[in-house]
């Protein structure tokens, strides 16, 4: 039987995944700059990517890390998407703050 | 044996004649563009060649097949060989006719020939959509009338709607939006109600599949079969409290949950029909609809309602059908008062013969509710007799539209003098409205009130006096628009038109064929109809009595 | 040919008229239309003297060589069979309608070991649908399949079809041989294949003939072909022709149908018919509105007697299982099939029926304002033959109505008093029309006395010799109509011509042309404007006197010896004891008086006196195609009625119309009544002198000259009486403030506050409040990203949280 602490993922990586977690929910929530907004989702995708080779080292499978790199590829992608809609959106709106963007109000 | 394929002819007639409305749809794509009489002239076409195809079925279907007695003599089946597996959950594809569907896939055919030949000139805009969306709704119509799946007859329920819907929103009047809102809305609202109803009746039954056969076998018991296990009486759960709360008995329990989906069935079908206080959308669609679509409307998708109840609601729940039909034809002998009296009162031509047809298709269900052999086949009758002489009517208010832009009635005055053949077409016509003996009205009514009589002598005598009364609203718009001095607009009428004439002959010989000599249609009705009747009444008596299974004889096998 | 086969060409020949006039009648031309239809008319009157001549049905004493129409299927009461001279000749078109046939047929229930005979016990009938008896016979018929003692439970017992004897073929079970199995298998299925009338719902197009249509059939086509004649002269000037002959046309075809119908529901067919083509011929004229509303109304009233007729349709079915005669009357004559309860039923919705097609109250609105058609439309449908439908059905189905006496008695006193109420009309009203329409009602009404009192007979002989007597009078009248157009014309052209005669002198006191219609009513149907007509048109004249003394029941005209009848019945019953048939004698009797004096009254004022304008004045006879048929029916007017002709009439009606002696006493319309009341003889001088009297009255009244008594002023001393008759009691009034107006406004509330006010108003209700439910919802969405995000980061929190409690 495998003692309990040795599956258990050390704290400290996942303390600091959780700050940058909140750090980056909260740039999403508070900022209104666009560009801060994407900025601070790939901070949340990053603390998730944090969170899954601290417990896939913890548990000794490779499987966590493996998928950081699909984590890695799908964030560089809507990255580039991202940016490509903050492109567009400025040159139609001149803006670039997300409560410009509010047509879908009901 | 379930199938009689002595008259198979060797090649899928049944879904050829299904399917090829829509692949003549699909080969308008291929047309040249902005050739609208081409387009007409090919939709007409390809209609007319279904029209042939639904006549072969028609010509071809035996009516003296020993088997009647035992299921509705279904023929023609394709695959022949059993139903194709089609989507997971039991959901299958066999299409087949009985001797109902048979002359109301003829009588779909025919109509959209008419109303096909009818719009050429008719109709201006977006000629190539047009005919594309009424050759798609005559798929839809004709597998309702074909469907041996109940998933499959749900799929083209819903087929057969949207096309009308867009024919209404897009080449309506005024008001068109609004109409094609409502009908949507309304006629989708119940099918939802209908969606449940069918998935409840396979699920708790615990049917193989969601054909007609399985659905028969598991809750309706099968003459011979013995009874069938039918809905099982939840135990635990909600449905246990509810039937706690009522306090009710086991067989009343069960009985209760039969007429629960028959309800939602009967609620679906009743919009369709329309029946009573579910018929307000009707005089809207029918108003702002155009002249083809007016003409369907009224000739075939309101029999899908009272179809459904036939094929469907009450074979598949015999007694519930047995235990509600008193309200629903109570609610039928109110639309039959209602929607002529209602009519009595209308300024717009259409107006008043959609109403009447609310009136007319009360008098459908009354025959069918009879659930009796001569009601049965009276209704059914006059489930065609309304298409004709309706779509009749409907095609010639739409010439009349066509020349004069409007169809209020106190426009119009003194049109025999200006417009004597379209004159006497229009009175022939009425004469069958109204139930003239010697046309079609009259066969259909008389068995529809003897049955229903029958029955139960109030519901005859009550439907005889409101059917009587429709004369009154339809002599009252024969006397405007016809007799009296002929009004300013009545005067530069052009009378019919040889194209016209060809569009109204075929109703106008049908009209008094059925009306004199009704066997060709007659036949096939009442043999299926009897049938399904017969084994309702053995269902709800064998669930009753169980032991009494050997008062009838039945046919060995040679 | 056989009368059978020679029986349907009597309508057929006006249906092919009809079909001929419709497709090429405007390429024929008017006068071309009106020789078509008159020459099919005549040959269907020609058929039918054929089968007059050829049946013998109408020769008395002659006995038929075979019973038609009954056979060993339908229980027939011995008292039914007591008449032998019952005749009836069937000949079925087509079979009309048929639900769910059936056929008992003999079979056998358990296996029978071959060689031995099979036990009573196990041979049984059952009832087996069509479509199984077609498949087993096609089945030994095409494969020559053998059912072995197993198979054959359950099989018809047909092996008339079977090889039978050594050669047939064994594979191990023995084959059940014809002989063994079912000695009365003949019985079962005649050789054709199925017995010739399945059981369940079946309706033939059939038709039959025996006496009472025969008399029908010769007085419709007769009197029709006379009336076609006629109409060739006086539609000459319309316009209109060709669908004027083709409604005529198809009226007689459907007045044959009904009355040749072999069942309720082919009588049906003709009597909705005839209402329809009397729909058309009312507004035949119809660029008039007020023609084309008679025509409605003539429908729309009829049609509701329809409704009864048709319920009364349905319990009949009910009842005997079959709507046709040869089933129904044999079956109703039996009281153990017919009980008291359902025959009264029957009868009495079969009353409101007649009463609809024949103008008797509270139906009777409809025939004075069908007036408002050509008068030979009037004189054909509105006096000869339509409105005599409903004497003819309650003729035909009299046994039913035998067992109804209370039915009866209803029957008797609506003819009775509609008869005396529609006399008292006629006494004063202008309209030359309307006289005759009134005094259609009542003629109509003494034939309803006549049925009621069980003497169907005298019933349908009055119906035969009004329909001489009335088509006489209107076609008369018609005449007259057109003589005094021709007058006003002929006055509009030479209104300064040379005067010679003195009455001519007279005459320039006219102004040339029409006078002004009075009270509505067209000048030259206007008594008022008329007299002296005899002497200008002296052909139509004399008929017309012939006419109105028929009808007054002068001796020995026709209309005396029918009215004296009807009468003479009437008192018989009276002398049974029932005060009842006291009054209603009385009230024949004053009738006959009234109707005396407005004849009277009528011949006065049109034929004789002073011209009263330039119409009346030069006023020419009509042309000789119209006044050829007024001699014709003037001449059976006077001979119509001998005793000669109706002796042996009655006998030869009697096979069809003799109440079955069982039910005699509920009825006692025979014979023997006449010996209980006054005899013959006084009740005949009676009735003279009752007719004459109100001649009598009608000259010391209206005679040329200072009148002994003074209309005018006994107008004014009966003010209100006086009104009320002239305003025909005021009935149409009330129909239209108590049934019409409240029914248009109960449609227009039915319409605007229910269907738009109440079920549209639900429906578009529940449209708003799934569109009210968006907008409440509607809310959430702010369109600003923050939100949607902080929604997500809660839900995530909740989600987190409801996790960690369940660890």
């Amino acid at each position: 039987m495998i003692p309990l602490a040795a599956v258990l993922p050390p704290a400290q990586p996942l303390m600091l995944a959780a700050l940058l977690f909140t750090i980056g929910a909260a740039g999403v929530l508070l900022r209104r700059n666009i560009i801060i907004v994407l900025m601070s989702v790939e901070l949340m995708l990053n603390a998730v990517n944090i969170t899954l080779v601290a417990v896939s080292r913890a548990m000794l499978q490779l499987d966590g890390q493996v998928f950081v790199f699909f984590s890695l590829t799908i964030a560089a992608a809507e990255v580039a998407v991202g940016l490509a809609l903050v492109v567009a959106l400025h040159r139609s709106l001149g803006s670039s703050d997300v409560d410009d963007v509010s047509s879908l109000r009901g | 044996m379930l199938f009689n394929t002595s008259n198979a002819l060797g090649f899928p007639v049944l879904s050829l004649t299904l399917f090829l409305p829509l692949v003549g749809a699909l080969g308008l794509l291929l047309l040249p563009r902005r050739h609208d009489a081409l387009y007409v002239a090919w939709g007409t076409f390809v209609a007319g060649t279904t029209t042939v195809l639904a006549g072969i079925l028609w010509l071809g279907y035996e009516v003296d097949w020993p088997f009647t007695t035992t299921l509705a003599n279904f023929q023609f089946a394709d695959p022949a060989r059993g139903p194709l597996p089609w989507l997971p959950g039991g959901v299958t594809y066999q299409v087949a006719v009985d001797g109902i569907a048979v002359v109301l896939v003829f009588l779909t055919a025919l109509l959209t020939t008419l109303a096909l030949a009818f719009s050429l000139g008719s109709v201006r805009t977006r000629v190539r959509e047009y005919v594309a969306l009424l050759l798609v709704m005559e798929t839809g119509v004709i597998g309702v009338f074909v469907a041996m799946d109940l998933f499959l007859f749900y799929v083209f329920w819903e087929a057969a709607l949207i096309p009308m819907m867009l024919l209404i929103g897009i080449w309506g009047g005024k008001e068109r939006l609004y109409a094609a809102y409502k009908f949507v809305v309304y006629t989708i609202a119940g099918s939802a109600l209908m969606l449940v109803a069918i998935v409840a009746a396979k699920e708790l039954s615990h049917a193989a599949s969601f054909h007609y056969f399985d659905l028969m076998h598991a809750l309706a018991p099968l003459p011979g079969v013995g009874s069938a296990p039918g809905i099982p009486v939840p135990t635990s759960g909600a449905g246990a409290s509810i039937i706690a709360l009522f306090g009710l008995d086991l067989p009343h329990a069960a009985l209760a949950i039969r007429i629960a989906i028959f309800l939602a069935f009967a609620l679906a079908f009743a919009v369709k029909v329309p029946m009573f206080p579910f018929h307000t959308w009707l005089p809207d669609a029918h108003v702002q609809a155009p002249t083809a679509g007016s003409v369907l409307l009224a000739g075939v998708l309101l029999k899908m309602g009272t179809f459904g109840f036939i094929r469907w609601a009450m074979p598949l729940f015999p007694d519930a059908a047995m235990t509600v039909a008193p309200w629903l034809v109570a609610l039928a002998l109110v639309g039959i008062w209602y929607g002529a009296w209602v009519a009595f009162a209308q300024t717009d031509m259409k107006s008043l013969v959609a109403y009447s047809s609310v009136s007319h298709m009360g008098l459908v269900m009354i025959g069918i509710l009879a659930i009796q052999p001569v009601g049965m086949a009276g209704g059914a009758l006059q489930m065609i007799n309304h298409g004709l002489s309706t779509g009749a009517l409907f095609l010639l208010v739409g010439m009349l539209y066509d020349r004069a832009h409007t169809r209020d009635i106190a426009a119009f005055g003194g049109l025999w003098s200006s417009m004597p053949r379209f004159s006497a077409v229009f009175l022939v016509v009425t004469f069958s409205s109204i139930g003239l003996p010697g046309t079609n009205g009259f066969v259909g009514e008389w068995l529809s009130l003897l049955g229903a009589f029958q029955t139960r002598p109030l519901w005859g005598i009550l439907a005889a006096f409101g059917v009587v009364f429709g004369a009154a609203y339809m002599l009252r718009l024969v006397q405007r628009v016809f007799f009296g001095p002929p009004s300013e607009l009545s005067r530069s009428m052009p009378d019919l038109t040889g194209r016209e004439m060809v569009v109204l002959a075929p109703l106008v010989i049908l009209i008094f064929w059925i009306g004199l000599y009704p066997r060709p249609f007659l036949a096939p009705i009442e043999a299926s109809g009897t049938s399904i009747v017969e084994t309702m009444r053995q269902g709800v008596a064998e669930a009753v009595a169980p032991a009494d299974v050997g008062a009838r004889i039945h046919p060995p096998t040679p | 040919m056989s009368i059978e086969t020679l029986l349907p060409w009597v309508p057929a020949l006006p249906l092919i008229g009809f079909v001929t006039l419709v497709f090429f009648g405007r390429r024929l031309g008017g006068r071309w239309s009106g020789i078509v239809a008159t020459v099919a008319m005549g040959a269907a009157f020609a058929v039918a003297a054929w089968l007059a001549l050829g049946s013998a049905l109408l020769r008395p004493g002659w006995s038929p060589p075979r019973v038609m129409g009954i056979d060993e299927k339908h229980v027939v009461p011995a008292d039914y069979l007591d008449h032998p001279q019952e005749a009836v000749y069937h000949s079925t078109l087509w079979t009309w309608m048929t639900v769910a046939p059936q056929y008992d047929l003999t079979v056998v229930t358990r296996p029978v070991r071959a060689g031995e005979p099979v036990p009573a016990d196990a041979v049984t009938t059952i009832r087996l649908p069509q479509a199984r008896i077609t498949h087993d016979l096609e089945l030994f018929a095409t494969s020559h399949r053998m059912f072995t003692p197993e198979q054959a439970i359950g099989r018809i017992a047909r092996l008339d079809l079977l090889p039978i004897g050594p050669d047939a073929p064994l594979n191990g079970d023995r084959l059940l041989a014809e002989t063994t199995l079912l000695p009365d298998a003949e019985r079962a299925i005649p050789a054709a294949g199925l017995p010739e009338r399945p059981l369940g719902y079946v309706v033939d197009v059939a038709l039959q003939l025996d006496a009472l249509s025969l008399l029908m059939i010769l007085i419709v086509t007769g009197v029709g072909f006379l009336i076609h004649l006629y109409s060739i002269g006086y539609m000459a000037h319309d316009a209109d022709r060709p669908r004027y002959f083709a409604y005529l046309n198809l009226f007689a075809f459907s007045m044959l149908t009904l009355v040749l119908g072999a069942n309720f529901l082919v009588l049906f067919v003709g009597w909705e018919l005839v209402g329809a083509c009397s729909y058309l011929l009312i507004g035949f004229w119809h660029k008039d509105p007020a023609n084309a509303s008679a025509g409605r109304k003539a429908f729309i009233v009829n049609r509701i007697g329809d409704v009864a007729f048709l319920i009364a349709m349905m319990l009949i079915f009910t009842t005997f299982g079959s709507l046709a005669f040869a089933d129904v009357l044999p079956q109703a004559a039996d009281p153990l099939v017919l009980s008291g309860g359902v025959a009264t039923l029957i009868a009495a919705l079969l009353l409101v029926g007649a009463t609809g097609k024949s103008a008797q109250i509270p139906l009777y609105v409809w025939l004075p304002d069908a007036m408002a058609g050509p008068t030979p439309v009037s004189a054909l449908i509105h006096a000869a033959t339509m409105v005599t439908a409903g004497i003819y059905m309650m003729a035909r189905a009299h046994v039913i109505f035998d067992h109804a006496p209370s039915v009866l008695v209803a029957v008797a006193v609506v003819g009775a008093v509609t008869a005396f109420g529609a006399a008292l009309i006629a006494l004063v009203q202008s309209d030359i029309k309307r006289v005759l329409a009134y005094s259609t009602v009542s003629q109509l009404g003494y034939m309803f006395l006549g049925v009621g009192a069980g003497a169907y007979a005298s019933g349908v002989f009055h119906l035969m010799t009004h329909a001489f007597f009335k088509a006489l009078l209107f076609l008369g009248a018609g005449s007259l109509m057109h003589a005094m157009e021709h007058g006003f014309h002929h006055g509009k052209g030479s209104g300064h011509g040379a005067a010679s005669s003195s009455e001519d002198h007279d005459d320039d006191a006219f102004p040339p042309g029409p006078p002004p219609a009075l009270d509505g009513i067209p000048p030259e149907q206007d008594l008022r404007h008329m007299g002296g007509l005899l002497r200008k048109a002296p052909v139509t004249g004399w008929t017309f006197v012939v006419g109105g003394l028929a009808l007054a029941g002068v001796f020995p005209l026709a209309g005396f010896w029918s009215k004296d009848e009807i009468l003479h019945h009437v008192i018989g019953r009276a002398g049974e004891g029932g005060a009842i048939w006291l009054a209603l004698f009385a009230l024949g009797l004053v009738t006959a008086g009234l109707t005396a004096f407005y004849t009277g009254r009528l011949l006065l004022l049109a034929l004789f006196g002073a011209p009263r304008s330039s119409g009346a004045a030069h006023a020419a006879d009509s042309p000789r195609t119209m006044t050829a048929p007024l001699v014709v029916l003037a001449a059976l007017s006077i001979v119509g009625g001998l005793p000669w002709l109706s002796g042996p009439l009655a006998e030869a009606l009697d096979p069809v119309l003799r109440v079955a002696g069982h039910v005699a006493t509920n009825v006692a319309g025979s014979a023997h009544a006449a010996e209980s009341g006054p005899s013959a003889l006084t009740l005949a001088l009676i009735a003279s002198a009752v007719a004459l009297g109100g001649l009598a009255l009608a000259w010391a009244m209206y005679r040329p000259g200072t009148p002994l008594v003074d209309p005018a002023r006994l107008a004014t001393a009966m003010g209100g009486a006086y009104r009320t008759l002239r305003g025909k009691f005021y009935v149409d009034e009330l129909y239209a403030w108590g049934l019409v107006r409240p029914f248009t406004r109960i449609a227009d509330f039915l319409w605007h506050r229910v269907d738009d006010g109440v079920v549209d108003a639900a429906v578009n209700a529940v449209g708003r409040g799934a569109v009210a439910l968006g907008q409440g919802s509607r809310r959430w969405q702010t369109g600003y990203v923050r939100t949607y995000g902080l929604g997500i980061v809660i839900g995530a929190a909740a989600l987190a949280a409801w996790l960690l409690w369940l660890v």
